[in-house]
Protein backbone atom coordinates (compact mmCIF):
# COMPACT_ATOMS: atom_id res chain seq x y z
CA UNK A 1 0.00 0.00 0.00
CA UNK A 2 2.75 2.39 1.02
CA UNK A 3 4.71 1.48 -2.27
CA UNK A 4 1.46 1.96 -4.08
CA UNK A 5 0.66 5.71 -2.56
CA UNK A 6 4.01 7.08 -2.65
CA UNK A 7 4.11 5.79 -6.69
CA UNK A 8 1.18 7.84 -7.04
CA UNK A 9 2.31 10.58 -5.01
CA UNK A 10 6.12 10.73 -7.00
CA UNK A 11 4.59 10.31 -10.43
CA UNK A 12 2.08 13.71 -9.07
CA UNK A 13 -1.02 11.85 -10.15
CA UNK A 14 -3.12 14.64 -8.21
CA UNK A 15 -2.75 17.80 -5.99
CA UNK A 16 -4.24 18.30 -2.30
CA UNK A 17 -7.26 20.63 -2.05
CA UNK A 18 -8.34 21.27 1.68
CA UNK A 19 -12.18 21.11 1.33
CA UNK A 20 -13.81 24.09 1.28
CA UNK A 21 -11.10 26.11 -1.00
CA UNK A 22 -13.11 25.98 -3.94
CA UNK A 23 -11.57 25.88 -6.76
CA UNK A 24 -13.25 28.24 -9.21
CA UNK A 25 -14.07 26.10 -12.63
CA UNK A 26 -16.29 27.74 -14.72
CA UNK A 27 -16.91 24.80 -16.74
CA UNK A 28 -18.44 22.59 -14.70
CA UNK A 29 -20.64 22.24 -11.74
CA UNK A 30 -18.45 19.31 -9.57
CA UNK A 31 -17.26 21.06 -6.70
CA UNK A 32 -14.68 19.98 -3.91
CA UNK A 33 -17.90 19.32 -2.31
CA UNK A 34 -18.79 15.95 -3.81
CA UNK A 35 -15.54 14.33 -4.45
CA UNK A 36 -15.62 10.62 -6.47
CA UNK A 37 -15.07 7.78 -4.61
CA UNK A 38 -12.39 5.48 -4.59
CA UNK A 39 -11.01 2.30 -3.35
CA UNK A 40 -7.85 0.14 -2.50
CA UNK A 41 -8.14 -3.18 -4.24
CA UNK A 42 -5.76 -5.84 -3.53
CA UNK A 43 -4.94 -8.53 -5.23
CA UNK A 44 -2.66 -11.17 -4.74
CA UNK A 45 -0.15 -11.99 -7.79
CA UNK A 46 1.48 -15.28 -8.54
CA UNK A 47 5.79 -14.90 -9.71
CA UNK A 48 6.92 -16.90 -12.65
CA UNK A 49 9.15 -18.44 -9.86
CA UNK A 50 6.67 -19.54 -8.13
CA UNK A 51 6.22 -17.27 -5.26
CA UNK A 52 3.33 -14.78 -3.92
CA UNK A 53 3.08 -11.05 -3.43
CA UNK A 54 0.27 -8.94 -2.88
CA UNK A 55 -0.29 -5.81 -4.54
CA UNK A 56 -2.62 -2.98 -3.88
CA UNK A 57 -3.86 -0.25 -6.11
CA UNK A 58 -5.53 2.49 -5.53
CA UNK A 59 -8.93 2.89 -8.03
CA UNK A 60 -11.79 5.62 -8.22
CA UNK A 61 -15.33 4.65 -8.56
CA UNK A 62 -15.39 5.50 -12.23
CA UNK A 63 -19.84 4.70 -11.95
CA UNK A 64 -19.52 8.14 -9.76
CA UNK A 65 -18.31 9.58 -12.91
CA UNK A 66 -21.01 12.13 -14.60
CA UNK A 67 -20.52 11.97 -18.83
CA UNK A 68 -19.80 15.20 -19.95
CA UNK A 69 -18.98 16.32 -16.88
CA UNK A 70 -16.16 14.12 -15.97
CA UNK A 71 -15.56 12.66 -19.43
CA UNK A 72 -16.47 12.83 -23.06
CA UNK A 73 -14.51 10.46 -25.15
CA UNK A 74 -14.36 6.67 -23.20
CA UNK A 75 -13.60 4.58 -26.61
CA UNK A 76 -10.16 2.95 -27.20
CA UNK A 77 -9.57 0.39 -29.85
CA UNK A 78 -8.46 -3.19 -29.52
CA UNK A 79 -7.02 -5.23 -31.31
CA UNK A 80 -7.70 -8.18 -33.52
CA UNK A 81 -6.64 -11.22 -33.16
CA UNK A 82 -6.19 -12.26 -36.40
CA UNK A 83 -3.44 -9.48 -36.59
CA UNK A 84 -1.42 -10.93 -33.74
CA UNK A 85 -1.46 -14.48 -35.42
CA UNK A 86 -0.59 -13.23 -38.89
CA UNK A 87 2.52 -11.26 -37.17
CA UNK A 88 3.33 -14.62 -36.07
CA UNK A 89 2.86 -16.54 -39.19
CA UNK A 90 5.10 -14.05 -41.55
CA UNK A 91 7.60 -14.37 -37.89
CA UNK A 92 7.87 -18.04 -38.51
CA UNK A 93 8.15 -17.38 -42.29
CA UNK A 94 11.05 -14.83 -42.28
CA UNK A 95 12.68 -15.45 -38.78
CA UNK A 96 12.01 -12.20 -37.45
CA UNK A 97 12.32 -12.37 -33.43
CA UNK A 98 9.09 -11.82 -31.82
CA UNK A 99 9.35 -10.18 -28.29
CA UNK A 100 6.80 -9.15 -25.39
CA UNK A 101 7.01 -5.83 -23.71
CA UNK A 102 4.65 -4.08 -20.73
CA UNK A 103 4.02 -1.17 -19.66
CA UNK A 104 4.13 -0.61 -15.70
CA UNK A 105 1.11 1.39 -14.25
CA UNK A 106 -0.06 2.26 -17.82
CA UNK A 107 -2.72 4.11 -16.64
CA UNK A 108 -1.36 6.45 -14.59
CA UNK A 109 1.32 8.16 -17.53
CA UNK A 110 -1.08 9.80 -19.05
CA UNK A 111 -1.82 13.79 -17.70
CA UNK A 112 -5.83 14.25 -17.88
CA UNK A 113 -7.86 15.94 -20.03
CA UNK A 114 -9.27 18.22 -17.38
CA UNK A 115 -9.16 19.66 -14.25
CA UNK A 116 -12.01 19.49 -12.06
CA UNK A 117 -11.89 15.91 -11.00
CA UNK A 118 -12.07 15.65 -7.29
CA UNK A 119 -11.20 12.48 -6.01
CA UNK A 120 -11.71 11.74 -1.61
CA UNK A 121 -8.85 10.88 0.09
CA UNK A 122 -8.29 7.01 -0.06
CA UNK A 123 -8.91 5.17 3.21
CA UNK A 124 -5.46 4.55 5.83
CA UNK A 125 -3.60 7.42 4.34
CA UNK A 126 -3.28 8.65 7.87
CA UNK A 127 -1.99 5.93 9.06
CA UNK A 128 0.17 5.37 6.56
CA UNK A 129 1.63 8.81 6.58
CA UNK A 130 1.80 9.39 9.96
CA UNK A 131 3.78 6.19 10.14
CA UNK A 132 6.54 8.09 9.01
CA UNK A 133 8.49 6.04 6.82
CA UNK A 134 6.47 7.02 3.68
CA UNK A 135 7.87 10.82 3.10
CA UNK A 136 5.19 12.46 1.56
CA UNK A 137 6.22 15.92 0.27
CA UNK A 138 2.86 16.42 -1.35
CA UNK A 139 0.20 15.15 1.04
CA UNK A 140 2.61 15.89 4.08
CA UNK A 141 -0.17 18.76 4.74
CA UNK A 142 -3.54 17.30 4.06
CA UNK A 143 -5.33 14.32 5.47
CA UNK A 144 -8.40 12.57 5.47
CA UNK A 145 -9.68 13.70 8.49
CA UNK A 146 -9.08 16.96 7.96
CA UNK A 147 -11.33 16.82 4.95
CA UNK A 148 -8.71 17.17 2.10
CA UNK A 149 -9.38 16.06 -0.90
CA UNK A 150 -7.38 15.03 -4.31
CA UNK A 151 -7.89 16.90 -7.16
CA UNK A 152 -6.29 14.49 -10.27
CA UNK A 153 -3.72 15.76 -12.65
CA UNK A 154 -3.10 12.47 -14.25
CA UNK A 155 -5.25 9.46 -14.64
CA UNK A 156 -5.84 6.88 -12.61
CA UNK A 157 -7.31 3.02 -12.51
CA UNK A 158 -10.91 3.12 -12.89
CA UNK A 159 -11.53 6.38 -14.31
CA UNK A 160 -14.06 5.64 -17.07
CA UNK A 161 -11.43 7.64 -19.51
CA UNK A 162 -8.32 6.45 -18.33
CA UNK A 163 -8.02 3.82 -21.56
CA UNK A 164 -8.53 6.30 -24.26
CA UNK A 165 -6.34 9.18 -22.63
CA UNK A 166 -3.63 6.47 -22.58
CA UNK A 167 -4.21 4.72 -25.39
CA UNK A 168 -3.70 8.76 -26.71
CA UNK A 169 -0.70 8.89 -24.92
CA UNK A 170 0.99 5.81 -26.68
CA UNK A 171 -0.15 6.44 -30.24
CA UNK A 172 1.32 10.15 -30.02
CA UNK A 173 4.47 8.89 -28.50
CA UNK A 174 4.84 6.21 -31.90
CA UNK A 175 3.76 8.75 -34.38
CA UNK A 176 6.73 10.91 -33.21
CA UNK A 177 9.06 7.94 -33.42
CA UNK A 178 8.07 7.99 -36.95
CA UNK A 179 5.28 4.73 -37.02
CA UNK A 180 2.81 4.73 -38.98
CA UNK A 181 -0.65 3.00 -38.21
CA UNK A 182 -2.40 0.38 -39.71
CA UNK A 183 -5.22 1.48 -42.16
CA UNK A 184 -6.93 -2.43 -40.95
CA UNK A 185 -6.02 -2.73 -37.78
CA UNK A 186 -5.50 0.65 -35.77
CA UNK A 187 -3.19 -1.16 -33.20
CA UNK A 188 -1.06 -2.60 -35.69
CA UNK A 189 2.04 0.24 -36.18
CA UNK A 190 5.05 -0.08 -38.50
CA UNK A 191 7.91 1.16 -39.48
CA UNK A 192 10.66 0.28 -41.40
CA UNK A 193 11.98 -3.29 -39.80
CA UNK A 194 9.33 -3.46 -37.08
CA UNK A 195 6.06 -4.20 -36.16
CA UNK A 196 4.25 -3.45 -33.16
CA UNK A 197 0.91 -4.52 -31.79
CA UNK A 198 -0.52 -2.75 -29.19
CA UNK A 199 -2.92 -4.34 -26.55
CA UNK A 200 -3.71 -1.64 -23.41
CA UNK A 201 -0.44 -1.79 -21.99
CA UNK A 202 0.91 -5.08 -23.83
CA UNK A 203 2.81 -4.83 -26.91
CA UNK A 204 4.26 -7.00 -29.52
CA UNK A 205 7.46 -6.41 -31.18
CA UNK A 206 8.21 -8.15 -34.12
CA UNK A 207 11.40 -7.07 -35.80
CA UNK A 208 14.90 -8.40 -37.71
CA UNK A 209 17.10 -7.08 -35.39
CA UNK A 210 18.94 -3.96 -34.76
CA UNK A 211 16.06 -1.33 -35.37
CA UNK A 212 14.23 -3.50 -32.97
CA UNK A 213 17.02 -2.67 -30.43
CA UNK A 214 16.56 0.95 -30.92
CA UNK A 215 13.09 1.21 -30.43
CA UNK A 216 13.26 -0.81 -27.34
CA UNK A 217 15.68 1.50 -25.99
CA UNK A 218 13.05 4.41 -26.95
CA UNK A 219 10.26 3.10 -25.43
CA UNK A 220 12.15 2.78 -21.88
CA UNK A 221 13.12 6.16 -21.92
CA UNK A 222 9.45 7.53 -22.35
CA UNK A 223 7.84 5.27 -20.54
CA UNK A 224 8.58 2.41 -17.19
CA UNK A 225 8.64 -1.05 -19.48
CA UNK A 226 9.62 -4.38 -18.62
CA UNK A 227 11.02 -6.35 -21.15
CA UNK A 228 9.83 -9.57 -20.94
CA UNK A 229 12.18 -10.72 -23.53
CA UNK A 230 10.86 -13.48 -26.71
CA UNK A 231 7.36 -13.24 -26.09
CA UNK A 232 5.81 -16.49 -24.41
CA UNK A 233 2.40 -15.61 -23.21
CA UNK A 234 0.34 -12.52 -25.27
CA UNK A 235 -3.29 -11.97 -23.71
CA UNK A 236 -3.53 -15.56 -22.34
CA UNK A 237 -2.12 -17.59 -25.39
CA UNK A 238 0.80 -19.56 -24.98
CA UNK A 239 3.56 -19.08 -27.44
CA UNK A 240 6.57 -21.61 -28.26
CA UNK A 241 9.52 -21.36 -30.43
CA UNK A 242 9.14 -24.42 -32.26
CA UNK A 243 12.44 -26.90 -33.68
CA UNK A 244 12.13 -25.26 -37.17
CA UNK A 245 12.44 -21.84 -35.90
CA UNK A 246 8.40 -21.30 -36.64
CA UNK A 247 5.93 -20.61 -33.80
CA UNK A 248 3.06 -22.46 -32.38
CA UNK A 249 0.36 -21.06 -30.15
CA UNK A 250 -2.55 -22.76 -27.76
CA UNK A 251 -4.39 -22.15 -24.34
CA UNK A 252 -3.18 -24.80 -22.07
CA UNK A 253 -2.88 -23.02 -18.94
CA UNK A 254 -6.42 -21.04 -20.28
CA UNK A 255 -8.39 -23.81 -21.16
CA UNK A 256 -7.30 -26.18 -16.80
CA UNK A 257 -8.53 -23.09 -16.02
CA UNK A 258 -11.76 -22.93 -17.35
CA UNK A 259 -12.50 -26.41 -16.93
CA UNK A 260 -11.25 -25.55 -13.39
CA UNK A 261 -14.30 -22.75 -13.11
CA UNK A 262 -17.32 -25.53 -14.32
CA UNK B 1 -14.20 -30.62 -13.17
CA UNK B 2 -13.68 -34.55 -13.65
CA UNK B 3 -14.79 -34.98 -16.72
CA UNK B 4 -15.38 -37.88 -19.13
CA UNK B 5 -13.42 -36.85 -22.32
CA UNK B 6 -15.06 -36.47 -25.63
CA UNK B 7 -13.55 -36.67 -29.34
CA UNK B 8 -15.80 -33.77 -30.39
CA UNK B 9 -17.03 -30.57 -29.68
CA UNK B 10 -20.96 -31.04 -29.98
CA UNK B 11 -22.96 -34.34 -30.01
CA UNK B 12 -24.66 -34.76 -33.40
CA UNK B 13 -27.56 -36.11 -32.11
CA UNK B 14 -28.47 -33.17 -29.98
CA UNK B 15 -30.85 -30.61 -31.54
CA UNK B 16 -30.09 -27.36 -29.90
CA UNK B 17 -32.84 -25.67 -31.17
CA UNK B 18 -35.58 -28.10 -30.07
CA UNK B 19 -37.31 -25.52 -27.79
CA UNK B 20 -40.60 -27.33 -27.80
CA UNK B 21 -38.93 -30.15 -25.33
CA UNK B 22 -39.95 -29.83 -21.71
CA UNK B 23 -36.68 -29.00 -20.48
CA UNK B 24 -35.65 -26.86 -17.16
CA UNK B 25 -34.01 -23.46 -17.70
CA UNK B 26 -30.40 -23.45 -17.29
CA UNK B 27 -28.51 -21.32 -14.49
CA UNK B 28 -28.43 -18.10 -17.14
CA UNK B 29 -25.27 -16.45 -15.29
CA UNK B 30 -23.39 -19.80 -15.54
CA UNK B 31 -24.36 -20.26 -19.08
CA UNK B 32 -23.30 -17.20 -20.57
CA UNK B 33 -20.43 -17.27 -18.32
CA UNK B 34 -19.28 -20.49 -19.93
CA UNK B 35 -19.93 -19.38 -23.58
CA UNK B 36 -17.60 -16.47 -23.09
CA UNK B 37 -14.65 -18.37 -21.70
CA UNK B 38 -15.48 -20.56 -24.61
CA UNK B 39 -15.58 -17.99 -26.89
CA UNK B 40 -12.04 -16.53 -25.75
CA UNK B 41 -10.60 -20.40 -26.73
CA UNK B 42 -12.47 -20.25 -30.21
CA UNK B 43 -10.97 -16.48 -30.68
CA UNK B 44 -7.96 -17.42 -29.40
CA UNK B 45 -6.57 -20.34 -30.99
CA UNK B 46 -9.34 -23.23 -31.70
CA UNK B 47 -10.82 -22.48 -35.09
CA UNK B 48 -11.88 -26.39 -34.05
CA UNK B 49 -14.71 -25.26 -31.13
CA UNK B 50 -15.37 -22.05 -33.39
CA UNK B 51 -18.93 -23.95 -35.00
CA UNK B 52 -19.99 -24.93 -31.76
CA UNK B 53 -19.66 -21.51 -29.93
CA UNK B 54 -21.23 -19.81 -32.21
CA UNK B 55 -24.25 -22.27 -32.19
CA UNK B 56 -24.46 -22.70 -28.42
CA UNK B 57 -24.26 -18.69 -28.44
CA UNK B 58 -27.50 -18.40 -30.28
CA UNK B 59 -29.49 -19.65 -26.97
CA UNK B 60 -27.56 -17.21 -24.91
CA UNK B 61 -31.21 -15.35 -24.22
CA UNK B 62 -32.86 -18.19 -22.67
CA UNK B 63 -30.77 -21.50 -22.18
CA UNK B 64 -32.28 -24.92 -21.38
CA UNK B 65 -30.59 -27.25 -19.18
CA UNK B 66 -29.63 -29.40 -22.66
CA UNK B 67 -27.87 -25.99 -23.93
CA UNK B 68 -25.42 -26.36 -20.70
CA UNK B 69 -25.34 -30.10 -21.38
CA UNK B 70 -23.85 -29.54 -24.87
CA UNK B 71 -21.65 -26.31 -23.25
CA UNK B 72 -19.72 -28.66 -20.63
CA UNK B 73 -19.26 -31.23 -23.72
CA UNK B 74 -17.35 -28.64 -25.32
CA UNK B 75 -15.70 -27.99 -22.14
CA UNK B 76 -14.74 -31.92 -21.58
CA UNK B 77 -13.85 -32.14 -25.77
CA UNK B 78 -11.08 -29.35 -25.14
CA UNK B 79 -9.97 -31.25 -21.82
CA UNK B 80 -9.33 -34.01 -23.95
CA UNK B 81 -7.53 -31.53 -26.49
CA UNK B 82 -5.71 -29.16 -24.56
CA UNK B 83 -2.44 -29.29 -26.58
CA UNK B 84 -3.96 -28.70 -29.54
CA UNK B 85 -1.75 -26.13 -31.08
CA UNK B 86 -1.73 -23.97 -34.60
CA UNK B 87 2.24 -23.77 -35.86
CA UNK B 88 3.38 -21.34 -37.99
CA UNK B 89 6.06 -22.87 -39.86
CA UNK B 90 8.40 -21.52 -42.39
CA UNK B 91 7.02 -22.35 -46.16
CA UNK B 92 9.30 -23.61 -48.48
CA UNK B 93 9.66 -20.93 -51.43
CA UNK B 94 10.44 -22.65 -54.57
CA UNK B 95 10.67 -22.60 -58.51
CA UNK B 96 6.76 -22.48 -58.48
CA UNK B 97 6.32 -19.74 -55.98
CA UNK B 98 8.79 -17.74 -54.94
CA UNK B 99 5.96 -15.58 -53.10
CA UNK B 100 3.75 -16.09 -49.99
CA UNK B 101 0.17 -14.95 -50.03
CA UNK B 102 -2.91 -16.18 -48.38
CA UNK B 103 -4.90 -19.06 -49.19
CA UNK B 104 -8.98 -19.78 -47.69
CA UNK B 105 -11.56 -21.98 -47.70
CA UNK B 106 -15.05 -21.91 -46.95
CA UNK B 107 -17.76 -24.82 -46.52
CA UNK B 108 -21.17 -24.36 -44.97
CA UNK B 109 -23.98 -26.71 -42.75
CA UNK B 110 -26.78 -26.00 -45.21
CA UNK B 111 -29.92 -25.43 -42.72
CA UNK B 112 -28.54 -26.78 -39.64
CA UNK B 113 -30.26 -24.71 -37.89
CA UNK B 114 -33.67 -27.56 -38.20
CA UNK B 115 -35.86 -24.97 -36.77
CA UNK B 116 -35.26 -21.47 -38.56
CA UNK B 117 -33.54 -23.44 -41.95
CA UNK B 118 -30.60 -20.70 -41.35
CA UNK B 119 -27.49 -22.10 -42.55
CA UNK B 120 -23.97 -21.48 -41.16
CA UNK B 121 -21.05 -20.56 -43.31
CA UNK B 122 -17.35 -20.25 -42.42
CA UNK B 123 -14.16 -19.85 -43.66
CA UNK B 124 -10.59 -20.33 -42.95
CA UNK B 125 -7.28 -18.20 -43.59
CA UNK B 126 -3.68 -18.66 -43.47
CA UNK B 127 -0.17 -18.01 -45.32
CA UNK B 128 0.70 -20.23 -47.90
CA UNK B 129 2.63 -20.76 -51.05
CA UNK B 130 2.05 -22.68 -54.33
CA UNK B 131 3.47 -26.34 -54.38
CA UNK B 132 3.92 -28.39 -57.12
CA UNK B 133 0.35 -29.88 -56.41
CA UNK B 134 -1.51 -26.55 -54.80
CA UNK B 135 -1.04 -24.70 -51.88
CA UNK B 136 1.08 -25.32 -49.15
CA UNK B 137 -0.42 -24.15 -46.52
CA UNK B 138 0.94 -22.56 -42.66
CA UNK B 139 -0.63 -22.18 -39.69
CA UNK B 140 -4.52 -20.62 -39.41
CA UNK B 141 -4.49 -16.88 -39.29
CA UNK B 142 -8.03 -16.05 -39.23
CA UNK B 143 -11.24 -18.05 -39.09
CA UNK B 144 -15.17 -17.16 -38.56
CA UNK B 145 -18.49 -19.23 -38.47
CA UNK B 146 -21.25 -16.89 -38.90
CA UNK B 147 -25.69 -17.87 -39.36
CA UNK B 148 -26.28 -17.21 -42.25
CA UNK B 149 -28.83 -13.93 -41.88
CA UNK B 150 -31.23 -15.35 -44.95
CA UNK B 151 -32.16 -18.71 -45.38
CA UNK B 152 -30.46 -20.67 -48.23
CA UNK B 153 -32.73 -22.50 -50.20
CA UNK B 154 -29.93 -25.19 -51.69
CA UNK B 155 -26.39 -25.78 -50.38
CA UNK B 156 -25.64 -23.85 -53.54
CA UNK B 157 -27.11 -20.87 -51.95
CA UNK B 158 -25.51 -21.18 -48.98
CA UNK B 159 -21.76 -22.36 -49.98
CA UNK B 160 -22.76 -18.88 -52.35
CA UNK B 161 -22.66 -16.88 -49.25
CA UNK B 162 -20.16 -18.33 -47.57
CA UNK B 163 -18.01 -17.86 -49.67
CA UNK B 164 -19.06 -14.51 -50.32
CA UNK B 165 -18.51 -13.36 -46.76
CA UNK B 166 -15.04 -15.23 -46.85
CA UNK B 167 -14.52 -13.19 -49.91
CA UNK B 168 -14.66 -9.96 -47.94
CA UNK B 169 -12.80 -10.97 -45.16
CA UNK B 170 -9.85 -12.12 -47.92
CA UNK B 171 -9.76 -8.67 -49.14
CA UNK B 172 -8.68 -7.44 -45.52
CA UNK B 173 -6.38 -10.04 -45.26
CA UNK B 174 -4.84 -9.18 -48.05
CA UNK B 175 -4.48 -5.82 -47.48
CA UNK B 176 -3.32 -6.39 -43.68
CA UNK B 177 -0.40 -8.67 -45.46
CA UNK B 178 0.74 -6.45 -48.16
CA UNK B 179 1.01 -3.56 -45.37
CA UNK B 180 3.06 -5.70 -42.77
CA UNK B 181 5.16 -6.80 -45.83
CA UNK B 182 6.02 -3.71 -47.10
CA UNK B 183 7.09 -2.61 -43.52
CA UNK B 184 9.15 -5.33 -43.47
CA UNK B 185 10.82 -5.05 -47.06
CA UNK B 186 9.94 -8.26 -47.54
CA UNK B 187 8.09 -9.86 -50.67
CA UNK B 188 4.52 -10.55 -50.45
CA UNK B 189 2.21 -11.30 -53.06
CA UNK B 190 -0.73 -9.00 -53.83
CA UNK B 191 -2.60 -11.92 -55.69
CA UNK B 192 -6.35 -12.38 -55.87
CA UNK B 193 -6.41 -14.92 -52.65
CA UNK B 194 -7.63 -17.99 -54.03
CA UNK B 195 -10.45 -19.20 -51.76
CA UNK B 196 -11.65 -23.28 -51.85
CA UNK B 197 -14.72 -24.33 -51.91
CA UNK B 198 -16.52 -28.06 -52.20
CA UNK B 199 -19.61 -27.45 -54.24
CA UNK B 200 -19.34 -27.42 -57.92
CA UNK B 201 -22.69 -25.76 -58.61
CA UNK B 202 -21.29 -22.33 -55.96
CA UNK B 203 -18.30 -22.36 -58.39
CA UNK B 204 -19.83 -22.65 -61.48
CA UNK B 205 -22.07 -19.69 -60.17
CA UNK B 206 -19.32 -17.64 -58.79
CA UNK B 207 -16.85 -18.20 -61.80
CA UNK B 208 -19.90 -17.28 -64.66
CA UNK B 209 -20.11 -13.86 -63.26
CA UNK B 210 -23.24 -13.90 -63.70
CA UNK B 211 -24.48 -13.03 -60.57
CA UNK B 212 -21.94 -10.76 -58.72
Amino acid sequence: MRQEWQALVDNHTFDIVAKGNTVHTPTTDRTVEEPIGCKWVYKRKINPDGSTRYKARVVIKGYEQKEGIDYDETYAPVFKMATFRLILALAAQYGWDVDHMDVVTAFLNPKIDRDNIYMEMPLGIDWLVSDGSASNRNASNGSASDGSVLILRKALYGLKQAPRLWYEDIDGYWKFLGFRQSAEDPNLYLQQGVLLVLYVDDLLIAHNGEEGHRIKQLLQKKYKMCDLGAAKRFLGIEIEKTKDGGFSIGQRGYINTIIRRF
Amino acid sequence: MDAKPAKSPLDPQTDLANTVCEDKPANHKEYLSMIGSLMYAALGSRPDIVYSVTALSRYNIQPLEMHTTAAKRVLRYLKTTSDFRIHYRRLPLSSHDTNISIVGYTDSDWAGNLTTRKSVGGCLFGLATNGSDGPVMSGLVHWQAKSQSVVALSTLEAEYIAASHATRESLWLKRMLKEAADGMGVMACNRAVPIGCDNQGAIKLIASGVVR
